[in-house]
């Protein structure tokens, strides 16, 4: 499918100041619950980390997922929870089927490496007021290439 | 009150241009209840969002939320709504008083009319016969949703400078693949 200007929301990223007390290099936008959105960057970019910040007014009613694609390898995804100023360990165990928003709870996720997508649900189910849900994207960790200047001994 | 009656300016659409009834905050949780907007002109303007986003040491991400209950229109001869800058906040309408106004602008007349929310239209809202797109300058080109909406904030996305000023782009799927 290939995708216009017409079925993109595009939303600027505004640079905040200290004294504006929001978060800086953020995005924010509304979304309609129970439905699958993808979400990129201007010419693919790939993050290593982001956060995700559903406000406080998410309810036990309303979850979405969220889809990102992403072309850099990714052995892993190790996504967990954040409020009380910590990430609340132990990593968010990995589900072995795609998200459904009618009934995933905040922070479960799916992997599709064939497909190279990341699926993660947002929603106000087991959700604390204040939490954020950190998301790590891991190059490697297991299955590291071997180096090309490795020494080959005799 | 936009202005009392045999007591307004000479010229009401220059002198009262662009005058607000409210502006709603640059933060979450503002609530207004019981609430008559009564003769505003046709440059007058009875609701605003995000107070001072247009202002660049003050203006915040977005999807801040406003809820209304219990609101009354009367002799508005202009629009009803102003979204300020980014057009990113969101009013939900907890008994549909404050979008009545709008509902004889969607076609067929949307099932569902409290506990609705709008906001300034995005393609990424575009649902049958859940979101409709208010085109109408009146409201501002905005989209009413059938449902609250909820507004999700990404962080931290890194490398940061490879992300800094960059765009996010959202669509909504029909289907996950």
């Amino acid at each position: 499918m290939i995708l216009t200007k017409a079925d993109l929301s595009d939303e600027p990223q505004i640079s905040i100041l200290k004294h504006s007390m929001d978060i800086p290099g953020s995005w924010a936008m509304p979304f309609y619950s129970g439905q699958y959105f993808n979400v990129h960057w201007k010419w693919g970019l790939d993050f290593e980390h982001l956060s995700l910040a559903p406000s406080r007014l998410w309810t036990e009613k309303d979850a979405v997922v969220l889809r990102f694609n992403y072309s850099a390898y990714r052995e892993l995804y190790e996504i967990a929870k954040w409020y009380k100023k910590a990430v609340q360990l132990p990593y968010i165990v990995k589900s072995d089927a795609l998200v459904d928003p009618s009934s995933c709870i905040n922070g479960d996720f799916f992997l599709d490496k064939n497909s190279s997508y990341l699926f993660v649900c947002v929603s106000g189910r087991n959700k604390t007021i204040r939490e954020w849900t950190d998301i790590n994207g891991i190059k490697c960790m297991y299955n590291c290439p071997l180096d090309n200047n490795t020494a080959v001994t005799k | 009150m936009g202005y009392s009656s045999g007591n307004g300016p000479i010229s009401l659409d220059i002198d009262y241009k662009n005058v607000r009834g409210l502006i709603t905050s640059r933060t979450d949780g503002l609530y207004i209840n019981n609430t008559q907007f009564i003769n505003f002109g046709s440059t007058m303007t009875p609701l605003q969002s995000c107070s001072q986003c247009d202002n660049g040491n003050l203006w915040v991400t977005g999807g801040k939320t406003t809820t209304f209950r219990n609101i009354t229109y009367i002799n508005i001869q202009g629009n009803y709504i102003f979204w300020q800058i980014w057009r990113r906040e969101i009013f939900i309408d907890v008994d549909g008083s404050l979008t009545n106004p709008a509902l004889s602008l969607i076609s067929p007349s949307p099932a569902q009319k409290a506990n609705v929310s709008i906001t300034a239209y995005r393609p990424s809202l575009n649902f049958d016969q859940h979101c409709y797109r208010l085109s109408s300058p009146l409201w501002n080109d905005s989209s009413f949703c059938d449902s609250p909406l909820r507004a999700i904030l990404f962080a931290n996305a890194m490398p940061a400078f490879v992300f800094a000023q960059s765009n996010i782009k959202v669509k909504s799927l029909s289907n996950p693949y």
